[in-house]
């Protein structure tokens, strides 16, 4: 159900890698172990093959701080991920996950993309208790197309992290990250730290609540009209053609981002479920403008998600 | 099946991930803060620098160097009374509480581009100073003004504060007339600055950049003093009589052409009052041609005999409704008569307002006033030079953002249309105006010769790299000419016989090929004195030949020239004529040929009669062929500046 729950996690608007942070990817099976191998091998593959569908609304895609600068959107989105195993001994092995992302913008469909690639990470539990926690380590790639072509490209994480149940109802999940993305824009080339938490609450069978909370610390990108004050929180900005007729402008900055997440899913049957969520991010500029500023330097987005998952 | 194929997942996975590393590499659009716009190769790149910038033998720009600007400081400030910008606010009376001071806030968006806050002040002697603070926001991108800069200007944000300039207006280190001086300080440290870059094209040196449009002038240093540092030149004709006085102006304040916020406080209503009392004050620095009861004159000293007068004070007064600065609020001045009554009204909208009214207004002597285009009649003399400068050398408009916002306008259309109905072919074959960056042959001025070897040169063509020299015709019965190295920019041209030849010189660069070029050459065995054996004694000799030059050229003048011809104490030592006196004779008159462009040397066009108040000198009529009498004077002249004018 929790790794169910990680692939459900809303990730929708991830055209500005900004606020909801990376593209979906499955997190780890924190019951530890996962499936057996197949017979006679210690590979066991397609162990895990999940669908998610879903609708967001989000009511800053361009992460702007002032009224002007801020846009909404609505969008659809489709994942889809299949993962293998490799088991190296009773107390590690070697999980891989691929995915296959899409996302379809209502109105700015330069944000619209698709997107593809794989998670490999060493898992390492001590014992099978029921309270032992399993660390990882991990790496994760994927490849971006957008309709804004400023956008294509890449991302890369390393990472670790450590999962395990508190208790029969709850669920930890904690995981330190250091991310890349580059693109064909210097905009979208970032690189950024974070720290994640994730807590699972299981109500049984009504389902799991769960709150997320990140926290990162790098570069982010936000879009603006030309001021000063934009102009002296970039480190590189480009007409965005996301946006055609609006005049913003992409730019890229350092900042101190937090986003949160509260969510339920609901089962509908032994391998799919329903998923509501409301994210929340905000980003503050690390660097400020050595003058007087108007108004906060601060942006908010609030995202509202609805998915279906349905596992194989 | 299985053992195999995850094992190729995870080669897949290395892949992917190993691709997610790579870099995008930028995209065209991406914009750095903080980078300067590059030049465009092949773009003119000559801006804020002198037409003549006192090309040196070993091609240094004199105008652009070092120590051009610390002979302008030695004269202006010969104690370091004012080498910091703290010190030279004091010196200049600012914030003391005294005269009057205001502040102004806009965007300069038709000059340099800058959000500007400039804080003006008069004291109670009647000196008047003004620091200018620049602000540009380095976007990296074109090269403009964007509100922005005026934006920057008025949070005073330290990272877009770019130049900090100051003027003034006051009596040079001995005391007597005010004259402008201009200074740069650093924005950080206050320390007064040799050179600055105020259009993202380099730094250039003090005052060139200032004065290139402040109507000051740029002779050549002359002779060292005692410490052995050359001095800034001495322009005979100011009344100053100070080095270091350029003859350049406080120019008025053309408030129509500036960008405002719509910030409280910095709209265009609210600085409207402090850019006039600025106005005032720079009327104050201009001559008064006759006395006036008007109190906006009060300040002005009374001109000299002869002394220039410039229009920049009628027209401060036209933009205020007249004598007595009626109205509040500055309204540019409609378009003067003669432009209308030639018909060339809209030449004087688009292109002499905008683009060249600015500097040129600060510009002339008593003497010789035409070059401030404040008449059609004074204007279009200039025809020839429109075309050479804008059209082909792009050196004018002498600002970058002027010259940008010139090729971008309706001017550009309106110009190229009076240069066609003067004669000039100014619009290429699809009938577009042409604009400067294609290659132009320019093989230099006919001239005579004597029989032998003669390097050419082709230096002056314009955006050109390859070169592509010919001989067209040769005399009858001649000797076979040679021309060596005829595929480089300085061939040697050797003839045996006498008579007339004429050669072809065509340069191309990496897009484009001029036109032919030809080039006469006159070769007369008999000619005297050899071109190569001419010096400053025999330019001296000719300038000294009668009284023609000297009449005007000589302290005797009620109407000063700005150079003397006559033998003077030019150093001071209490000895007219000595060798120093005469080395500085020769440096002032060195300086009015143009290295880069030798047939339009002052030396050479203003005794040919060309845009000069004494007309056209006996021997000096370029009307007739290279080698005849009536123009031996001129190829003398001639020789010598190709010959490098050697002393």
């Amino acid at each position: 159900m929790a790794a169910l729950l990680n692939l459900a996690t809303p990730t929708a608007s991830t055209a500005q890698d900004t606020a909801t942070g990376t593209v979906v990817m499955p997190g780890p099976d924190p019951t530890g172990m996962g499936p057996a191998a197949l017979p006679g091998s210690p590979w066991s593959i397609l162990d895990r093959v999940q669908i998610d569908l879903g609708y967001t609304y989000d009511d800053n895609v361009t992460r702007g701080r002032t009224g002007d600068e801020i846009l909404a959107d609505q969008l659809l989105g489709l994942n889809v991920s299949a993962g293998g195993t490799l088991r190296i001994n009773d107390n590690t092995r070697v999980v891989v996950t691929g995915t296959l992302n899409g996302e379809k913008f209502k109105t700015y469909n330069g944000l619209s993309n698709l997107s593809g690639g794989l998670q490999a990470e060493l898992q390492y539990r001590q014992s099978a208790a029921f309270d032992a926690v399993t660390f990882g380590a991990f790496a994760r790639g994927w490849l971006d197309n957008y309709v804004s072509h400023l956008r294509d490209g890449s991302h890369f994480a390393l990472g670790i992290n450590a999962q395990g149940a508190v208790t029969d109802r709850i669920g930890v999940y904690g995981e330190l990250a250091w991310n890349q993305r580059n693109a064909q824009s210097d905009v979208w080339d970032l690189h950024y730290y974070s720290a994640r938490l994730n807590v699972d609450y299981s109500l049984g069978r009504n389902g799991t609540v769960y709150l997320n909370g990140e926290y990162r610390r790098g570069n982010t990108v936000s879009d603006g009209g030309p001021t000063l004050v934009n102009v002296r929180l970039a480190q590189v900005f480009v007409l965005d053609d996301a946006f055609p007729g609006k005049q913003l402008f992409a730019y890229r900055f350092n900042a101190r981002t937090w986003v949160g997440t509260v969510g339920y899913n609901l089962p509908l049957g032994p391998r799919s479920s329903i998923d509501i969520s409301w994210r929340r991010a905000q980003g503050t500029p690390t660097d400020r403008p050595d003058f007087d500023v108007q108004g906060s330097l601060r942006y908010i987005d609030n995202q509202y998600s609805l998915f279906f998952l349905k596992v194989f | 099946m299985a053992f195999t194929r995850l094992p190729a997942s995870l080669a897949a996975a290395a892949a992917v991930l190993m691709l997610a590393s790579c870099g995008g590499g930028g995209s065209p659009g991406d914009i750095h803060p903080g980078t300067d716009p590059a030049p465009v190769a092949g773009e003119p790149n000559a801006f804020l620098l002198f037409p003549n910038p006192q090309v040196q033998p070993d091609g240094s720009l004199q105008t652009d160097t070092a120590a051009y600007a610390q002979a302008y400081y030695a004269a202006i400030d010969p104690n370091n009374t004012k080498d910091t910008f703290a010190k030279w606010k004091a010196a200049n009376g600012f914030d003391t509480g005294t005269g009057t001071q205001v502040t102004a806030v806009f965007g300069d968006s038709r000059d340099l581009g800058f959000g500007r806050r400039i804080t003006a002040r008069q004291n109670p002697d009647g000196t008047v100073a003004f620091f200018v603070e620049n602000y540009l926001v380095k976007t990296g991108a074109a090269y403009g003004f964007s509100p922005i800069n005026l934006e920057a200007a008025i949070v005073r944000d330290a990272k877009s504060f770019v130049y900090l300039a100051g003027i003034e207006f006051s009596p040079g280190p001995a005391g007597g007339s005010s004259f402008a001086k201009f200074f740069t300080f650093d924005v950080v440290t206050g320390q007064r600055e040799t050179t600055v870059d105020i259009d993202g094209r380099g730094d250039k040196a003090m005052p060139g950049p200032c004065i290139t449009c402040h109507g000051g002038r740029a002779d050549a240093l002359t002779p060292p003093d005692t410490s052995g540092k050359p001095r800034f030149n001495l322009l005979q004709n100011a009344v100053s009589r100070t080095r270091g006085d350029t003859q350049g102006r406080l120019p008025p304040f053309e408030v129509d052409g500036f960008q405002f916020s719509t910030t409280p406080g910095y709209t265009r209503a609210e600085q409207e009052a402090a850019l006039k009392t600025m106005n005032r004050m720079i009327l104050c620095s201009y001559p008064l041609p006759a006395p006036t009861t008007f109190p906006e004159d009060a300040c002005r000293r009374h001109a000299s005999s002869g002394e220039w007068q410039g229009t920049a004070a009628a027209l401060v007064k036209a933009s205020y409704g007249g004598d007595g600065l009626p109205n509040p609020v500055y309204a540019d001045v409609t378009v003067p008569a003669s432009w209308s009554a030639a018909g060339q009204a809209p030449l004087y909208t688009t292109v002499i307002a905008p683009a060249c009214r600015q500097c040129h207004i600060l510009r002339g002597t008593g003497m010789q006033s035409d070059i401030d285009f404040t008449t059609y009649e004074k204007f279009q003399p200039y025809v020839d030079r429109t075309f050479a400068t804008v059209v082909n050398r792009g050196n004018m408009p002498l600002a970058k953002l002027a010259y940008d916002l010139f090729h971008a306008s309706s001017g550009e259309e309106t110009l190229a249309n009076f240069l066609g109905s003067q004669g000039f072919a100014a619009r290429d074959a699809s009938g577009k105006p042409l604009r400067p960056g294609r290659p132009i042959a320019d093989p230099g001025p006919d001239r005579v010769l004597r029989q032998g070897a003669t390097r050419l040169s082709g230096t002056g063509s314009l955006f050109a790299n390859t070169f592509a020299w010919s001989i067209a015709s040769v005399p009858n019965g001649a000797l076979p000419a040679t021309l060596t190295d005829a595929n480089t920019a300085q061939p040697t041209f050797s003839a045996a016989s006498d008579g007339t030849y004429v050669l072809s010189l065509v340069v191309g660069n990496d897009s484009a090929q001029s036109a032919p070029k030809l080039l006469t050459l006159v070769v007369n065995n008999a000619l005297t004195p050899a071109p190569n054996a001419i010096r400053f004694s025999n330019i001296k000799a000719i300038l000294q030949d009668g009284t023609k030059c000297q009449f005007c050229h000589s302290p005797a003048s009620t109407l000063p020239a700005p150079i003397y011809f006559t033998n003077e104490d030019r150093d001071g030592d209490g000895v007219a004529g000595s060798a120093t006196d005469d080395a500085w004779y020769y440096a002032e008159v060195r300086s009015r040929i143009n290295f880069a462009e030798i047939a339009t040397s002052e030396l050479l066009r203003k005794p040919a009669g060309l845009h000069h108040r004494g007309g056209r000198g006996d021997g000096f009529d370029t009307s007739v062929a290279p080698g005849q009498p009536g123009r031996a004077k001129y190829d003398v002249f001639l020789n010598w500046a190709l010959n490098g004018a050697p002393q």
